[in-house]
């Protein structure tokens, strides 16, 4: 109960931010010129019929999105713990019987509510393609869209933990925008690295692990690895949450 | 009800608290005084279990506050001056979200939430963001949500500075009032305020206990000796100064001139000396009327000042 007020007033605090609603139209904005593209591609490469829409129109399409959600993310997440610092207002959280897990809990949900929004705006996309063509070859559509909201998740508690990190937005959106291309260009160096290393790399990709989800393919080792990432980074944040006790700021 | 043994806290090499220990009764008003860096937000955030203490223990109504922090939270209110609330929500969408964290009583957050606003003055201010309200009004949003659910303990840091002098009397009855029913440890930079609302201040300096009594005992603890103001009435422009300077114990005599009839002085007598009957006798046997004998009471300002004087000067 105590994690849902918190999730209500985080979410309510989304809503009512011009910000949340400039970064809602961006993501809008780019995934339907992506779709457009990648739906315009599509028409060109498929005159003769050759390919389904799995893997000409909507594995491409998700793809893009990954790279959409990595640019807005970050703007998402950089005010949620910096900015409770900036105004001191974490210290009067934690004067409430709350425990720092469920002030976590509450700041990420709303941070995926406010996810699930802007994905949920994306959908009209494939409302437009159902109008059309109908909803047959639509299924494998949900695979895609778990594996958006666990890389979702990952980034969200990736983006938590920078938050934690400074009591500056700017800093913490930045820093987090690093660390996401950072791990976009984690499996761009083969030529850096040897084979092996390459390999290591690829498994600790967080972009490149999406390519199944968005075939239609769900793999448990793939949801392992993002359950696993997402609970290290918020493990993480609350940690740096209990620096509180030694290093005496907010 | 609150237990403080020999609490210190560090951050590194810096000691911000050296084995402070002192308690506070069940109802009492306490003041915690200090100069800015002494240690005296630190020593409220132990209390209010933002960060538990390096050593020694904390003990509130009962419970240790590194063991019981959330069962401690849930019965303590803290308002702390230097830090803003949410400045995107309406009053009553706040208080309501933090009656529903502190696990509101029977009636629910909404009710709750309008009770502390009807208590504070807020009723009006309901649907206001708070970021728009005066620092005023946002003072007394901080109060009300120190009151949700009506906690045993107040922890209040700085709970009228800033604010305009008539919701200032107003926060101080509301402190007097909420006194009669919850523990009260109270920080404040105006000394006038704490001698008029605490019965015993603790006053820390660079994170030492310096002193833990009432203001009075304290100033008297602290004077070298005993002030008096008198007005005597000599007839026939008698001399005054020159028996009253010699009056057994008299360290010093200052004339305060022309005043209700007679001649003002202030006479420092040593703390031994018993002036009222030497000064009786004197008016006696010379045929003055003594218009009045009132003995100086030493100021908070006055004893928080000597005390951290004394702190400085070389041992």
């Amino acid at each position: 109960m105590k994690v849902y007020r918190l999730f209500r007033r985080e979410l309510g605090s989304y809503l009512a931010s011009p910000a949340f609603y400039g970064v809602l139209t961006i993501f809008l904005l780019l995934s339907g010129y992506f779709f457009f593209t990648d739906l315009s591609f599509y028409n060109t490469i498929n005159f003769k019929g050759d390919y389904g829409p799995v893997e000409g129109l909507w594995s491409r399409y998700f793809s893009d999105l990954r790279f959409v959600m990595m640019l807005t993310l970050p703007l998402l997440t950089m005010r949620l713990l910096a900015e409770e610092k900036k105004l001191g207002t974490f210290e009067l959280l934690t004067s409430y019987p709350l425990r720092d897990s469920e002030i976590l809990a509450g700041k990420f949900l709303a941070g995926l509510a406010a996810l699930l929004l802007m994905l949920a705006g994306s959908l009209a996309h494939f409302l437009v393609w159902a109008a059309f063509w109908g909803t047959q070859g639509l299924q494998p559509l949900w695979a895609g869209y778990l594996g958006l909201l666990l890389l979702g998740c990952a980034l969200l508690s990736c983006g938590l933990f920078i938050s934690s990190l400074t009591e500056n937005q700017a800093i913490a959106g930045l820093a987090t925008l690093g660390v996401f291309v950072f791990f976009w260009f984690l499996t761009w160096n083969e030529l850096m690295a040897s084979e092996s290393v390459v390999r290591v790399l690829v498994r600790l990709s967080l972009f490149d692990r999406l390519q199944g989800f968005f075939k239609g393919v769900i793999d448990t080792k793939d949801v392992a690895f993002f359950v696993l990432f997402c609970g290290l980074f918020l493990y993480l944040t609350l940690r740096v949450m209990e620096t509180r006790f030694w290093r005496g700021q907010k | 009800m609150i237990q403080v043994d020999s609490v210190s806290k560090s951050f590194g090499s810096v000691h911000a608290l050296r084995r402070v220990s002192f308690s506070v009764e069940q109802g009492e008003v306490i003041g915690l005084l200090g100069p800015n860096g002494a240690g005296k937000t630190t020593m409220m955030r132990i209390l209010s279990c933002f960060m538990p203490p390096s050593s020694g223990s904390v003990r509130i109504a009962g419970l240790d506050a590194a063991r019981h922090s959330l069962a401690i939270r849930a019965r303590t209110g803290y308002f702390l001056e230097r830090v803003s609330i949410y400045p995107d929500m309406r009053v009553a969408s706040f208080l309501e979200f933090v009656a529903g964290v502190k696990g509101a009583p029977a009636g629910g957050p909404k009710k709750e939430a309008a009770r502390v606003m009807e208590l504070c003055g807020l009723g009006h201010m309901a649907k206001r963001i708070i970021g728009n309200l005066s620092k005023g009004y946002q003072q007394r949003v901080g109060l009300a949500q120190a009151l949700v659910n009506q906690p045993d303990i107040l922890l209040l840091d700085e709970p009228t500075a800033g604010i305009d002098p008539e919701q200032v009397v107003e926060i101080r009855a509301l402190i007097k009032e909420l006194a009669q029913r919850s523990t009260v440890v109270f920080s404040s930079h105006i000394l006038s305020e704490v001698s008029q609302l605490c019965r015993r201040v603790i006053i820390i300096n660079r994170g030492e206990l310096l002193a833990v009594d009432t203001p009075q005992a304290l100033g008297a603890a602290l004077a070298d000796g005993r002030g008096f103001r008198v007005v005597v009435e000599a007839p026939g422009g008698q001399d005054l100064a020159g028996p009253l300077g010699a009056m057994p114990g008299v360290r010093s005599l200052e004339d305060q001139g022309e005043e209700a009839g007679g001649r003002a002085f202030l006479i420092q007598a040593a703390r031994e000396a018993d002036l009222a009957r030497s000064l009786c006798a004197l008016a006696f046997e010379r045929g003055w009327v003594l218009r009045r004998l009132e003995p100086l009471e030493h100021s908070l300002e006055d004893t928080f000042l000597k005390m951290l004087a004394r702190e400085k000067r070389p041992s």
